[in-house]
């Protein structure tokens, strides 16, 4: 009874001095510098979209006119159909090798030591910079016998050349960015996958389940979640995000835009073509196209999984 | 070829499919160990070519090692200045990270208050907003407080990279602070101390493995922030390694091999960092992993 008592005593000095001052200090300061730099900017760039702005200019509004711009600019469009086959790409890719991958290092009986030297090696990409993998992989695409992968074709073909990145931008990036992007999925799956009890297996082992049909009815519906988040997370993220390694290795968006892609697209008109409140506009635009993609997505993956289980 | 004995007998004997089917998954591993590794250890190959070795082909071996490329990079491309740029930035930025996430998370999992139940919904929402979004709007603000002109652009950019990974790293160490024992922090309420002592103290000592998380991966952010450092950064003596590396490779006064030679400068403190800590990297990353769901 003492001991509820005291208790008690404590919760109504719940917010004495010291907390007050340290709320303050190390959530409400950061809290306040976060508003100022990452909220205020955005909202003021969803005003200033309505303008005709460019960095220096006076403001003048008007209206939906850089929206309607943005819809019609065939260029646009064209960045769209990219960063969605990009997407493609880097879904396909990073979504077969992360669930093989994370189910060869779990269920396959390897090794103790090849699994660490393998999660060890598969992470490396993610830890590298945009321009240092895009400069890497310029260099391994890059045309005549000094790339990397014309040299390695011209052992069967002599004097094999092809200018990878003007001829198939699309792949190329697509490769590249899933080049970096297995390694971070392939760890969360394992930590997914381990998580799973070893009885289900061992169960099915007694029951003559094939190692093809544990994949299917028990791994699968266990880390089916694991799995949308992960398509959604490659959607969301590529959508918007490839201006990096496009910015690396094109930067103009390559011949005639075959590799332009809607963040380009939007850094191109905010820095050096100097058209500021028609790249908010494209951004805004960029944002609905890419978060109302992954919601429709979202929604399909729940609904395959509620049939899974 | 056999398996821990141990392993083995706790499920049923091997058939041979078994044992053919982890050959073929040995082989796609092999396969994608290959593409990992093979291009690093062609750029570090590369780096000691001369330019004329450079041009001859991609496989031939370089005849005389050109350990000079390091030292033109170093010396003449500037990469020095770019190096010491990025250390004096992400060493600031993580710091700043670290001040501002864990005080935040402490602050909204313990203290029992609706504004901070708030944060924490609104620090989810905005973790998902596009780099791209907020790039330019952020610039043109920076631009008009001048706070990107000379030396100015260094302590700007930490701040900006701390502040834009609070977010994630609140997110990523809420669940170590909502798991610190209440009864501890009575305790050591009882015994007299303020909050501050409490939070350094007590709290930290206790969410050392998060801290250590937060810190290698905000580290390895900042070093490798690209978008930031080359739209922000006007003046070349104020260039990071990114912004450095960018400017270097669309550069003609330097031959191939000091590009490669730069490009294995830039990679190799996060690849050295990598290789000490990818265990407590590995684990942190598998334990936020828990939580996404």
């Amino acid at each position: 009874m003492e001991q509820v008592l005291s208790r008690s005593k404590i919760k109504k000095k719940h917010f004495n001095i010291s907390k007050i001052a340290f709320a303050t200090i190390f959530c409400l300061l950061p809290f306040a510098i976060y508003l100022f730099f990452c909220v205020y900017p955005i909202i003021k760039s969803v005003f200033d979209s309505f303008t005709n702005w460019r960095g220096y200019t006076k403001k003048e509004w008007i209206g939906f006119a850089n929206y309607e711009k943005v819809l019609t600019d065939p260029v646009f469009w064209k960045a769209v159909g990219n960063d969605f086959a990009i997407t493609a790409i880097k879904e396909v890719i990073i979504i077969i090798l992360t669930v093989l991958f994370a189910v060869s290092l779990t269920r396959f009986r390897l090794k103790k030591h090849e699994v660490i030297t393998y999660k060890f090696i598969f992470y490396i990409p993610n830890m590298l910079s945009t321009v240092i993998i895009g400069s890497l992989w310029g260099f391994v695409f890059m045309s005549g016998s000094s790339g990397l992968l014309n040299a390695f074709f011209s052992i069967f073909k002599q004097g094999f050349s092809l200018d990878w990145l003007t001829s198939n931008p699309l792949m190329c990036i697509g490769f590249v960015a899933s080049w970096c992007g297995v390694g971070l999925f392939m760890i969360t799956m394992i930590s997914s996958i381990n998580q799973i009890p070893l009885e289900l297996y061992e169960a099915a082992d007694i029951d003559g389940a094939s190692r093809w049909q544990q994949l299917i009815h028990i791994t699968m519906p266990a880390v089916w979640l694991e799995v949308t988040f992960m398509v959604v997370s490659i959607l969301y993220q590529s959508l918007g995000g490839n201006f990096g390694i496009v910015n690396v290795f094109l930067p103009n968006g390559g011949v005639d835009n075959n590799a332009m892609v809607m963040g380009l697209y939007v850094y191109l008109y905010g820095t050096s073509r100097g058209r500021v409140a028609f790249s908010y506009a494209a951004a805004i635009v960029m944002l609905i196209v890419s978060a109302s993609v992954s919601l429709i997505v979202k929604a399909v993956m729940n609904k395959v999984g509620r049939r899974f289980s | 070829m056999r398996n821990d004995n141990e392993v083995a007998s706790r499920h049923s004997p091997e058939s041979k499919g078994e044992i053919i089917s982890r050959w073929v998954i040995r082989l796609f591993l092999v396969v994608w160990t290959i593409l990992i590794i093979f291009p690093l250890l062609w750029a570090i190959m590369t780096s000691f070519k001369s330019q004329k070795e450079f041009m001859m082909g991609a496989f031939n071996w370089p005849t005389s090692f050109q350990f000079r490329n390091y030292v033109v990079a170093w010396q003449e491309a500037d990469f020095s200045k770019y190096f010491l740029n990025s250390v004096i930035l992400s060493i600031g930025s993580v710091a700043l990270t670290i001040l501002f996430t864990l005080g935040s998370s402490y602050v909204i999992a313990k203290y029992r208050f609706r504004l901070f139940k708030f944060l924490d919904h609104f620090y989810s929402i905005f973790m998902m907003v596009p780099q791209m979004l907020l790039l330019i709007p952020l610039l043109k603000l920076c631009q008009q407080l001048h706070l990107t002109d000379g030396w100015q652009v260094i302590p700007t950019l930490m701040l900006l990279n701390a502040i834009q990974g609070v977010p994630f790293y609140v997110f990523l160490t809420l669940p170590f602070m909502k798991g610190l024992s209440n009864d501890i922090l009575e305790a050591a309420e009882i015994d007299g101390t303020n909050e501050f002592q409490r939070f350094f103290h007590v709290v930290l000592p206790m969410v050392k493995p998060p801290l250590f998380i937060v810190a290698l991966l905000s580290f390895a952010g900042v070093w490798n922030e690209y978008a930031m450092s080359i739209t922000f950064i006007k003046d070349s003596s104020y260039y990071t390694l990114s912004a450095g590396l960018n400017n270097l490779m669309t550069d003609a006064t330097f031959g191939y091999g000091v590009k490669f030679a730069a490009l294995i400068i830039s990679m190799l403190p996060v690849l050295i960092m990598y290789a000490i800590f990818q265990k407590p990297l590995q684990n942190g990353l598998s334990a936020s992993d828990g939580v996404k769901g």
